[in-house]
């Protein structure tokens, strides 16, 4: 690839099957004004032509005559190589030399002037032949020791022989140290050496002075000569190709170029390195010249990809791209063109070549579909719409379908409770047993499009467990039935019965979505009737714009237990596993209207989500129908649940420090153990035994405590989640507005994680700050409250109460919560009236001027919300 | 012509097949020619020679070398750490997964596989002989040339012996190494030569080298190549000795190499050419333009140098003095698609829209294999957004990503003109299959933040 080419100005070749190499190449003036081309065929072929570069009359250098081959002879044996020197002695003329397989001919180049205008004649005429012993592989011509005017020839055989003829007779042969395989030869006259690069893969130079003292006895037939030493090595660790030799005259010295496979070198004629340049590519054949007076080498290579390139020293001059591959390459001198280029290929074909300056601008080969083909461009275009449609179309298929149609699942829970037979950790007691249900939960899902990954997970809210929590399925293309059973793990009171599906799914299009499924689980694996309480420390009054529902029909699994009729208007509920406090629901005759008691506010939770649930199933989900809570939200169970697991998470947090303290001097005493141990001196070590084991202890005991703690904590967190639950339901039963019921359910999330280092307290407390000053705010003066920016770490409990009161409290106030606790009054008042009242439900009066004194008080604190309420709205009128 | 005359003259005009051939049948008649053997051997080697220097992989993120020096290397000093560069272009030059610049030529050492946004890869001028990994090549053409088994017996070798040849243990020694891929033998061979040449020969120390690399055990490569540099300046050690280091991830030491290298070497090119590479690839920019122009003045042939420079100045706002140079690279007879479409992007951006389109239709014409054929549509694209054809756009992004689902340039600019179409969702999914496939894209992160502040 190069931006120019040479130019051939005249091309000719052979019709025989001839090969050619490197060596088969001269050019030499003999005795002629200008170069002639020398060639010698392997067949043994000698050819000398002359190029006729003249001009013709339109100016163009004239291409090949017939008349340009001077001179053709059939040497009758392979022409290894040609060369020419001042070979016969007496004579200054030059003479041409040929190396055959077993021969060096010796011919003189003879012209005779023709007298008519047929032309000249050229006779070549054998002047001597040496007859060689061993198989030559080349020769060199030269000066040998430095003769004036008389050349020498030096033929190396193929087994390392140098033999030496001093024109017409044998001088003396001598063999090369270290050879196996010949290399290139070369005579440096300033010098008076021998060069070759041989099989060490290095250069080695050999003075003739040194060759002819090994060879001083030598004849042909007798060689036993002395062994030679190197005058210098060169180690240039590849093979030598070619080597060519310049002469330096102004330090009269020589320029020995050799040509390695990757390398090009250039030594002086002591061996010292001048230049070297690393080539890109192999190279088939090289020529080097001296330009100007500076001395610098030109070589000319042309590498395997036909580009001749030229270099002045190293630096890249020219480079030309070839028409064919040359295996010999030189230059030579014209009429009309100095410098020409004549190169010789493998199977034959002489060139005579110049380097055009005229660059030959590559032009690329014409657009096949430049005449614009309607019907091709159509085909093409379509062909290309057709990918991008697909593509499109691809793209469209995945958004727009929604997951519900692709995805069908059925959740189904059978109301039906049966033993649980997976591990618990409830304490076996006969009762525990009998109580200790589970239900059966079974999913279907039903894809209409292939997923390629489906994630299914099924989750209850502790101390409820399912079976199996999570399946995974790949290439889902059919139904898939899964199976679960959710029972208790602990016994604890029951925050949610909800159980939630949350399917993960890929499809195939590789988009990834999540869908959800709730159920809820049936009341009765939570809880079992029990006898009605006639009072409750915490009590819940729902009214209901419609008819109330008939105990016996608002808990139909229950019908029968306990003389629940459909006519009673009291039940109580118990929890299964025993803990918490039983429930008692009362329904009041003539208005609509439900009160739930319990000891424990924590219990009374799953009631109200049940119940509500129930009612709103009943009514059909009528819009119309309302639940209301109207008295003011308990405060006072939440903030003593809050301060129990605040307490115990304190103590959690003390025991591990003690943990922590107790392990690093366990780790130190033995530290301390092990150094006593190495003493060189013995000493006693029973002190540290005591030591050992008193911690030992100490870790064990605060370890016994943390556990014990953390059970507690566990029940502490159990009874926060469903009093927040509680709070949660109560509140959206109350006049609220949306958004504010949405930033209160998010702070009451009755999911409790007390990770180490923040626990429930921590989050909450800001959280609390935020909707105090946000939502919740009452004074302008709220506003301006800190922000809270991270969550620190609370330690003053108190603070914390003061917050969660103010919020619960509020909310209450927001809700405009009425005052009808004389009509409740009056209701109860019917209840106890009832003739087919049961004892227990009698007895219930007595409790009724508790209730009654309980809602004064709330009703105390809705007064003074309302004044408040009343006062900001003046502060806003005054302002 | 005695045949082994023949032989010689085959073997130097490199017609190696031939020159096998001939071998074989003077073997036949005397098996014990040493030198036919040596000349058999050598032209076997020839025939699957590869210049080891230039492909010599430099992996760059190797989970188990344990050569690595510094986990976390000061800025500039490591190859592996990208750079943070700031530059002010038409478009900040794209880096590779691997943090380094793209390169203005893809070499044989660099890794071909990467996905580069805007693609301005030249192929090299040098012939690709090199590519492919040398093992493989070895491995068949061994399995081709020997149907009756192998030319030698490795296993019967006495290689203390030709260890004190010095006229067949080199031969010996490429052969092995090359042909055979014995790099055991190989190293037997030339521990035992170098032995007996007294540890005097710097050629046995580089082979030793080659060895020791093969064996991954750089240090004690470094020290031989230390010690083969203090007997004798060669272009091979230096050469060897940059590259060394630059396996090691050391640019800095590999940069005192190349100055000391072109202290005994002044302006070679091959010690230029690693330098600027080196220097761009430290994103040391404007002094690897410099080196490379050197180059170019060096070598005017230079394909990579003249590619490189023409990168630089399309990526520093200059398409119009980019497309002087890929034009000169044209003229100089490439035809690739490459060099079509990086002159369609300078005709593009120095705003000569007429060439613009004939520069892409031949460069779509011409590319052959996915990779290229996306990027050329990708730009095309670029193209289609210059004139204000969404439309046009929009099916050449679909174009290239059907020919190369792994472009998450593509998938980025597609979110982008989706977004401007209102298809919200679907430039949301596009962004993050942008993201995913190259979590590295500014772009795609930018936008995914974008869209979802909105």
């Amino acid at each position: 690839m190069s931006l120019f080419q040479a130019i051939e100005f005249w091309t000719t070749f052979c019709d025989n099957e001839e090969t050619f190499d490197q060596n088969s190449l001269k050019i030499s003036r003999l005795n002629e004004q200008y170069d002639l081309i020398i060639t010698g065929s392997h067949i043994g072929v000698l050819r000398i032509f002359k190029s006729g570069t003249e001009i013709d009359d339109r100016g163009v250098l004239q291409e090949f005559k017939p008349t340009d081959l001077l001179l053709e002879k059939d040497l009758q044996s392979a022409i290894i190589q040609v060369d020419v020197g001042k070979l016969v002695s007496g004579s200054q003329k030059i003479q041409i030399a040929t190396l055959h397989s077993k021969t060096v001919k010796v011919c003189s180049f003879v012209t005779k002037a023709g007298e008519t205008d047929h032309g000249h004649q050229y006779i070549l005429k054998q002047i001597y032949e040496h007859k060689l012993r061993r198989t030559p592989s080349n020769f060199v011509i030269g000066p040998f020791g430095k003769s004036a005017n008389r050349d020498f020839i030096c033929v190396q055989s193929l087994d390392g022989l140098l033999t030496f003829f001093e024109q017409e007779c044998f001088s003396f042969c001598c063999f090369l140290p270290k050879f196996l395989l010949p290399g290139p030869l070369v005579y440096l006259d300033y010098n008076d050496c021998f060069v070759t690069g041989g099989s060490t893969w290095m250069l080695q130079c050999f003075t003739y002075k040194a060759l002819s003292d090994a060879g001083e006895a030598s004849t042909q037939q007798d060689i036993s000569g002395n062994k030679v030493t190197e005058e210098w090595v060169y180690n240039t660790g590849e093979e030598i190709f070619n080597m060519v030799v310049l002469p330096n005259h102004q330090k009269r010295d020589n320029f020995i170029l050799a040509l390695g496979h990757k390398h090009l070198y250039c030594c002086n004629g002591k061996g010292k390195l001048l230049f070297m340049k690393r080539l890109e590519c192999p190279t088939s054949c090289f020529s080097a010249y001296l330009l100007g007076d500076d001395a610098k080498v030109v070589s000319l290579i042309v590498s395997e990809t036909k580009t001749l390139l030229v270099y002045g020293n190293t630096t890249l001059l020219w480079a030309a791209q070839l028409s064919f591959l040359p295996v010999a390459l030189s230059r030579a001198s014209f009429p009309n063109i100095k410098g020409a280029l004549v190169m010789l290929s493998e199977e034959g074909k002489h060139h005579c070549a110049y380097l055009g300056t005229e660059p030959h601008l590559f032009a690329a080969p014409p657009l096949s579909n430049q005449q614009l083909d309607l019907d091709k461009s159509e085909e093409e275009l379509n062909r290309l719409y057709k990918i991008i449609r697909s593509r499109l179309s691809e793209e469209a298929n995945r958004t727009s379908t929604s997951l519900e149609k692709d995805l069908v699942i059925n959740l189904v829970v059978d109301p039906h409770l049966r033993t649980n037979i997976h591990p618990h950790n409830l304490e076996s007691t006969d009762e525990n047993e009998k109580a200790n249900l589970m239900c059966h939960v079974s999913v279907e899902l039903i894809p209409h499009v292939t997923f390629e990954e489906l994630q299914l997970a099924v989750k209850v809210q502790s101390p409820l467990k399912t079976s199996i929590e999570a399946e995974f399925y790949t290439e889902v293309r059919e139904t898939i039935s899964f199976e679960c059973d959710v029972f208790f793990e602990e016994a604890l009171e029951v925050v949610s019965l909800e159980v939630m599906v949350v399917i993960t799914c890929v499809s195939n299009v590789t988009f990834s979505r999540v869908l959800k499924k709730t159920a809820t689980l049936p009341l009765k694996m939570a809880v079992q009737t029990c006898e009605p309480r006639k009072s409750g420390e915490n009590r819940i009054t729902l009214d209901l714009n419609k008819d109330a529902l008939p105990l016996a029909r608002l808990f139909p699994d229950f019908l029968g237990e306990n003389k629940l009729s459909s006519f009673s208007n009291a039940v109580a509920f118990k929890n299964v596993n025993g803990c918490g406090e039983p429930v008692t629901i009362l329904l009041a005759k003539s208005s609509q209207r439900y009160r739930l008691q319990s000891d424990s506010l924590s219990s009374l939770n799953i009631f109200l989500s049940y119940m509500k649930e129930r009612l709103k199933q009943f009514y059909d989900n009528d819009p119309g129908f309302l639940i209301t809570y109207s008295a003011a939200l308990p405060v006072e169970p939440i903030v003593s649940f809050a301060r129990e697991h605040f307490e115990i998470v304190q103590e959690i947090k003390r025991l591990l420090d003690l943990l922590t303290q107790l392990a690093a001097q366990y780790r130190a005493i033995e530290k301390r153990l092990i150094t006593k141990f190495k003493d060189k001196n013995p000493t006693p070590v029973s002190q540290f035994v005591t030591l050992i084991d008193d911690t030992y202890e100490d870790i064990n005991e605060s370890l016994k405590r943390l556990k014990y703690e953390k059970g507690k904590l566990n029940a502490a967190r159990n009874k926060l989640e469903c009093s927040l639950n509680l709070l949660i339901s109560l509140s959206r039963s109350m006049d609220i507005s949306e958004d504010i019921l949405q930033s209160i359910e998010s702070v009451f999330e009755p999911h409790i994680y007390d990770i180490e280092g923040q626990s429930w307290e921590d989050t909450t407390d800001a959280s609390l700050c935020y909707l105090l000053r946000t939502v919740l705010y009452k004074s302008e003066k709220d506003k301006l409250r800190t922000i809270h920016i991270s969550f620190e770490e609370i330690k003053d409990f108190s603070k914390f109460e003061e917050h969660l009161t103010q919020v619960i409290e509020r909310i209450s106030s927001f809700a405009n919560t009425s005052t009808t606790e004389n009509k409740i009054e009056d209701e109860y008042e019917e209840i106890k009236n009832e003739p087919e009242q049961t004892k227990e439900v009698r007895s219930l009066s007595a409790g009724m001027e508790t209730i009654g004194s309980q809602y004064g008080e709330a009703s105390l604190r809705a007064i003074s919300a309302r004044k408040s309420l009343l006062k900001r709205r003046h502060k806003v009128s005054d302002v | 012509m005695d045949p082994l005359q023949e032989a010689l003259s085959l073997f130097r005009r490199r017609n190696f097949n031939d020159c096998i051939t001939k071998c074989t049948v003077i073997l036949e008649k005397q098996p014990l020619d040493q030198a036919t053997w040596c000349l058999k051997m050598k032209a076997l080697t020839q025939r699957v020679y590869v210049d080891d220097i230039e492909s010599d992989r430099i992996f760059v993120s190797d989970l188990n070398d344990e050569n690595v020096i510094a986990s976390a290397p000061r800025p500039g000093t490591s190859l592996k750490v990208p750079a943070t560069t700031t530059s002010i272009g038409l478009t900040t030059r794209p880096l590779t997964s691997a943090g380094c610049p793209l390169t203005g030529t893809t070499r044989p050492d660099n890794d071909t596989t990467i996905d580069s946004p805007l693609l301005n890869r030249l192929k090299t001028a040098r012939p690709f002989t090199s590519q492919s990994a040398r093992a493989i090549r070895i491995g068949t053409a061994a399995i081709l040339s020997q149907k009756e088994g192998p030319f030698i017996q490795i296993s019967r070798l006495n290689l203390s012996k030709y260890a004190k040849d010095p006229c067949l243990s080199k031969a010996l020694f490429e052969y092995l190494y090359n042909h055979e891929g014995d790099v055991r033998n190989a190293m037997e061979l030339a521990t035992k030569a170098l032995e007996y040449t007294e540890f005097k020969d710097w050629w046995w120390k580089v082979q030793l080298v080659k060895c020791y690399i093969a064996l991954n055990s750089i240090r004690d490569a470094e020290k031989h190549l230390r010690s083969a540099l203090k007997q004798q300046h060669h272009l091979d050690t230096y050469m060897r000795l940059i590259k060394l280091y630059l396996r090691l991830d050391q640019p800095m030491s590999a940069k005192e190499i190349c100055c000391a290298g072109l202290q005994v070497f002044p302006n070679d090119t091959s010690i230029l050419t690693e330098l600027a590479r080196l220097n761009e690839s430290i994103l040391n920019t404007d002094l690897a333009v410099k080196l490379y122009k050197e180059l170019a003045e060096e070598d005017a042939m230079n394909l990579e140098a003249i590619a490189s420079v023409g990168l630089y100045h399309f990526y520093n706002s200059q398409p119009e003095l980019a497309l002087k140079y890929y034009r000169r690279i044209l003229s100089m007879g490439a035809h690739f698609p490459e060099l079509y479409n990086n002159l369609g992007l300078c005709c593009l951006y120095s705003q000569q829209l007429d060439l613009t389109l004939s520069c892409f239709q031949r460069a779509v014409e011409l590319a052959t294999d996915s990779t290229s054929k996306a990027e050329i549509w990708y730009n095309v694209s670029h193209v289609a957004l210059a004139a204000g054809d969404i439309e046009l756009a929009l099916h050449c992004l679909t174009l290239c990503l059907s020919e190369d689902s792994n472009h998450a340039p593509a998938f980025n600019n597609l979110a982008v003109l989706q977004e401007k179409i209102g298809n919200r969702q679907l430039a949301k999914v596009h962004f993050n299959s942008a993201k995913q496939l190259q979590p590295d894209l500014p772009e795609a992160k930018k936008n995914i933040e974008l869209l979802e502040g909105n």
